[in-house]
């Protein structure tokens, strides 16, 4: 379980990337001169930043996962049967589409139509890229993924750490946002995740090995969640409109990000472990 | 001319002795942990109670399995580079200098045929013995069976010859990659999954 790593680490920055794109770039696809929901130009090329950077890290981070990292260029010549070749292309496009709005917004103006238009497609890249990466494990020989915990959780990874990031840069409404978000990644965890606290849990007949997973991480990964979500709930009293202007709700909602990631990290490495692959 | 290679196993006549296994590892010279082939044992059951007397109701029998070489090989439709390709005469083959050893192919194939070789860093499975087959020769497997349990051929012929039994606990569903398989099945498999059988050697497979 704890040599897929990379994968875990691929997946959530990826996820990460995407949730904050839709989520925080929002406003940035609103900014106009009057600077749209009290959004800078800076707070915008900041954000953009922030998701290429996560794209970059998540792409680099790929690389340990595979064996022949001088062969990766071939991993898209399968686009037409294979969703891992697909993932691989929309993420490219979506770090290009990224890059390109970070030289119009900082060269041209946000309010551009051509920055929206990037806007837009950009978006579209990184739904793409996110439901590929939903799909290629939605394989009906694997059962125990090819049901609605994988869309629901990878999707509310997305969102929840997104939006937690949003919240620290704008507060208010996306506070209110990431709450609902990590309430909602709390609840389907708790009812549609049963199988990940099970040991040695698996669907049978087959012909792959128990899972071997330990059995406390399941709810240490609620915990990890529930404590963060407590915490945004601090946050969100405390710095109260812009979090900007009391340091305490951003102090709360650094620690509830990190609470939250802590227990998404460990929902994947559950994830990743409930497959075991026999041999080395 | 051969259009799809597939292979028999009659569960019934398995001893799982294992020679097909051991063989298989030899001949292609695989190394410790690496299995193309795989003799996997089938046990469950106990004792029921039958009016006022208890009877033993144990499952036990084996199963040997290597790649199907399927009609739908969901390896190679999943695999990002286009690694995994069949032959016109349906055997599946791994290209080991296209494989880029992202390892997805393994979660895919249902049968758990891939498996990842680190002296090549990339992912390996049962080339059906080609070589051998193009000689006029048998898989080793097959040739290696002391009780017969192992045929191979075309996969319309096996079916003529043996019935169109595709799947035995704990086979996964054959729509899913429409695997060449032909099987005789044994006769506690129709209540081995009833009887809560279970795979016992998990550590040999
Ligand atoms: S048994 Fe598995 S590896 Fe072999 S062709 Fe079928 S899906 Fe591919
Ligand atoms: S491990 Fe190799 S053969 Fe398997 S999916 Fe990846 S590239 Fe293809």
């Amino acid at each position: 379980m704890w040599k897929e790593w990379p994968l875990v680490a691929f997946t959530i920055a990826g996820q990460m990337a995407v949730g904050f794109f839709l989520v925080a770039g929002f406003p940035l696809f609103l900014l106009d001169g009057s600077h749209a929901v009290g959004t800078t130009r800076e707070e915008g090329l900041a954000v953009l930043a922030v998701v290429l950077g996560l794209l970059v890290a998540a792409a680099l981070l790929s690389f340990f996962h595979i064996h022949h990292p001088l062969r990766a260029r071939s991993s898209l010549v399968n686009i037409r049967t294979s969703w891992l070749s697909r993932e691989i292309f929309f993420e490219l496009v979506f770090i290009a589409l990224v890059a390109v709005e970070i030289v119009l917004v900082w060269g041209v103006s946000a309010a551009s139509g051509l920055s929206r238009g990037v806007h837009v497609a950009a978006a579209l890249a990184g739904i793409l890229f996110l439901l590929s990466m939903i799909r290629l494990y939605m394989l009906e020989t694997l059962p125990l993924w090819n049901q609605a915990y994988t869309p629901l959780s990878f999707a509310l990874t997305a969102l929840s750490l997104g939006a937690i990031a949003a919240g620290f840069i704008w507060g208010g409404i996306f506070i209110l946002l990431s709450l609902a978000f990590v309430a909602a990644e709390i609840v389907i965890s708790f009812l549609l995740a049963p199988g990940h606290g099970v040991y040695r849990s698996r669907p049978t007949p087959s012909l792959r090995p128990p899972a071997d997973v330990p059995r406390y991480l399941h709810p240490a990964r609620l915990a990890s969640s529930l404590a963060g979500l407590s915490l945004l709930g601090a946050a969100l009293i405390w710095g109260r409109g812009r979090a900007v202007e009391g340091l305490n709700g951003k102090e709360w909602l650094v620690a509830a990000f990190a609470l939250v990631l802590a227990g998404q990290l460990t929902g994947r490495f559950l994830f990743y472990g409930l497959l075991a692959r026999p041999g080395r | 001319m051969v259009t799809q290679y597939g292979f028999f196993f009659d569960a019934a006549a398995c001893s799982g002795c294992k020679a097909c296994q051991m063989a298989c590892k030899d001949r292609n010279d695989l190394e410790p942990g690496v299995l193309w082939r795989r003799v996997y044992e089938v046990a469950g059951g106990g004792w029921e109670k039958k009016g006022e007397v208890w009877v033993p109701s144990v499952v036990a029998y084996n199963v040997s399995m290597a790649c199907n070489h399927c009609e739908k090989p969901v390896c190679g439709l999943s695999c990002p580079t286009k690694a995994i390709w069949k032959r016109e005469d349906g055997i599946v083959f791994v290209d080991t200098d296209a494989c880029i050893g992202c390892r997805y192919c393994e979660w895919a194939c249902p049968y758990t045929a891939l498996r990842f070789d680190a002296r090549t860093n990339t992912v390996s499975k049962c080339d059906f013995c080609f070589e051998a087959i193009d000689a006029g020769g048998a898989p080793a497997c097959v040739a290696s069976c002391p009780r017969r349990a192992l045929d191979f051929g075309d996969l319309a012929e096996l079916r003529k010859k043996y019935g169109d039994v595709r799947q035995i606990f704990p086979l996964p569903d054959p729509s899913q990659t429409e695997p060449a398989l032909v099987i005789k099945p044994h006769r506690d498999a129709a209540r081995a999954a009833e009887r809560a059988a279970e795979v016992a050697n998990w550590e040999e497979v």
